[in-house]
């Protein structure tokens, strides 16, 4: 079975940005979901169960941290590795361990750091094309 | 032995007459003692903070009791009136009440007995009037004081909750800011490290970072309109000029979003009107109001509505939105005010609908917003209507 990694976020430029960033993986049989809002993202997380979900903080319905609690206490969604993107500043909250993310990266972000994130929890090597 | 004519008198009568006497200073000493006592409990009232018609009424009861004075009364210089004169009293005693500050009131003493009080009583009167004067003021300044205190109190919480609002402000806008930079980063990298990129690409790309960018300029601009406003350089240049064809090209430059989100947008002028403004400002109250409403509603219609009453010209902006809750709604134009619901969930600085507040307070024109929970906000403009430069033959500027 191919490995899955869902992006939510309701910019379209940032998840045209991380599509175009994982593209790579996308040649290597992974596949890419997106979602433009929380709750979307909650509900093609249950049907898909994506190895791996790239969560915007600030969205319509459901920001990034209820989705992320949601994903963690459902126990079919053990497997989902979750990376929060914020573009916060200070003011986010501590990571729960059993609830928050597995990770936060900050907006900008660094292509490079997202394809080494993802190709360490998919267990992939890509080249990164340099 | 000769009876002598001045015989000094005998035990029995030498002993009477000094049980008279003792009997009579007892009595002086109880006096004085129940005078005193009366001093130094009206002398404790002031330390006992207690309220004006408290004190009044200690003075009265007491100064009754120890005078045996049948009734009294204390008129304040206030207005206020504290016991009961009888009708027709045969004896008065009637002293000031005053302090350092002056006159506060008066406090008389009515027996139905004539010539009842004495200058010794008169004397005790006014030593309790001057510690009731005392009383009285000090009860006013700690009344001033606990007024104060309430009032800074206030002030603090006031205080604290803007500075609540300004971090929160800090946050928002280093998020409002970081989003369109993610994307311009992120697509300039991406450019940068892919030479074979197609050149179509490499256009859409940069399409993107120039959008973005003004993305960034947007907001930039909002922060530093509020602060010229907030420090008072903000430049306006008014002009007479028709509303509708301001909101024709508002809406003509936000029908673009509102298409791209599948909502409906209608213009209705139902009556043309004149107006004396800053054009720009105006054009941007506008963007501000129809960009909201496009930006909480997902399904449905925003509808834009020109009609004259009366003097003023009113623009309603309706929308089919989330609606705001009513216990938030008399803060939405609060710089920095962010509603609750959207916090987490919408991007935005706060500052958008203060920014409309203050260019329409300029205009001497003022917004009011209806809204329904889950069924739509109305936000109504209204400014002054100006003359038909047509009609009255004012030179109009020809370009509005």
């Amino acid at each position: 079975m191919s490995k899955r990694i869902l992006i939510v976020d309701d910019d379209t430029h940032i998840r045209l940005l991380l599509h175009r960033t994982l593209e790579e993986f996308e040649a290597l049989g992974v596949e890419i979901h997106f979602a433009e809002d929380g709750l979307d993202g909650l509900t093609q997380a249950r049907t898909l169960r994506p190895d791996l979900m790239f969560l915007d903080v600030m969205m319509p319905h459901m920001n990034g941290f209820e989705v992320c609690r949601e994903v963690r206490r459902d126990p079919e969604l053990v497997g989902t590795h979750i990376v929060i993107l914020t573009a916060r500043g200070q003011t986010q909250p501590p990571l729960d361990v059993k609830l928050g993310p597995h990770e936060l990266l900050t907006k900008p972000f660094d292509p490079d750091q997202i394809v080494a994130r993802a190709s360490e929890v998919l267990g992939i090597d890509v080249d990164f094309g340099f | 032995m000769t009876a002598r004519a001045n015989e000094p008198p005998g035990v029995d009568e030498r002993l009477a007459a000094s049980r008279a006497e003792i009997e009579a200073l007892t009595q002086e000493t109880l006096n004085l003692y129940r005078q005193v006592n009366l001093l130094y409990r009206i002398g404790e009232s002031i330390n006992a903070c207690l309220s004006p018609s408290e004190v009044c009424q200690l003075v009265l009861r007491e100064s009754c009791k120890i005078l045996r004075a049948g009734s009294g009364v204390i008129e304040l210089d206030d207005g206020t009136r504290h016991g009961s004169a009888p009708a027709s009293p045969s004896s008065e005693l009637r002293v000031p009440i005053e302090n350092a500050h002056g006159h506060l009131g008066t406090v008389a003493l009515y027996d139905k007995r004539a010539g009842f009080f004495s200058a010794a009583d008169e004397k005790l009167i006014r030593a309790v009037a001057r510690q009731a004067g005392i009383a009285l003021e000090n009860n006013r300044l700690i009344q001033g004081l606990m007024q104060k205190n309430q009032e800074l109190a206030t002030l603090n919480e006031d205080l604290k909750a803007v500075d609540r609002m300004k971090s929160d402000f800090v946050s928002n806008v280093s998020h409002e800011l970081r989003t369109p930079l993610a994307s311009i980063k992120g697509f300039a990298a991406t450019i940068l490290v892919d030479e074979d990129m197609p050149r179509e690409v490499v256009r859409e790309f940069v399409g993107i970072i120039d959008e973005e960018s003004d993305k960034l300029v947007v907001i930039i601009n909002d922060i530093l309109d509020l602060s010229k406003m907030m420090s008072g350089h903000m430049k306006y240049e008014v002009a007479r000029a028709r509303m509708e064809s301001v909101l024709v090209d508002v809406v003509r430059l936000l029908g673009v979003l509102a298409h791209k989100k599948g909502l409906e947008l209608t213009l209705d002028i139902l009556d043309s009107a004149w107006v004396e403004m800053d054009v720009n400002r105006i054009a941007q109250v506008f963007k501000n109001l129809l960009g909201n409403a496009i930006k909480f509603t997902d399904v449905g219609a925003i509808r834009v509505t020109q009609w004259l009453d009366g003097d003023q010209v009113c623009v309603s902006v309706a929308d089919t939105g989330e609606g705001i809750p009513e216990a938030q709604l008399p803060h939405i134009f609060d710089k920095f005010y962010r509603v609750e619901n959207v916090v987490h969930t919408r991007e935005g600085t706060g500052l958008g609908l203060a920014l409309v507040r203050s260019i329409l307070e300029r205009h001497g024109a003022t917004v009011e917003v209806e809204s329904q929970l889950g069924e739509g906000s109305t936000f109504t403009v209204r400014m002054p209507r100006a003359e038909d430069p047509e009609a009255t033959g004012v030179e109009a500027n020809p370009h509005r």
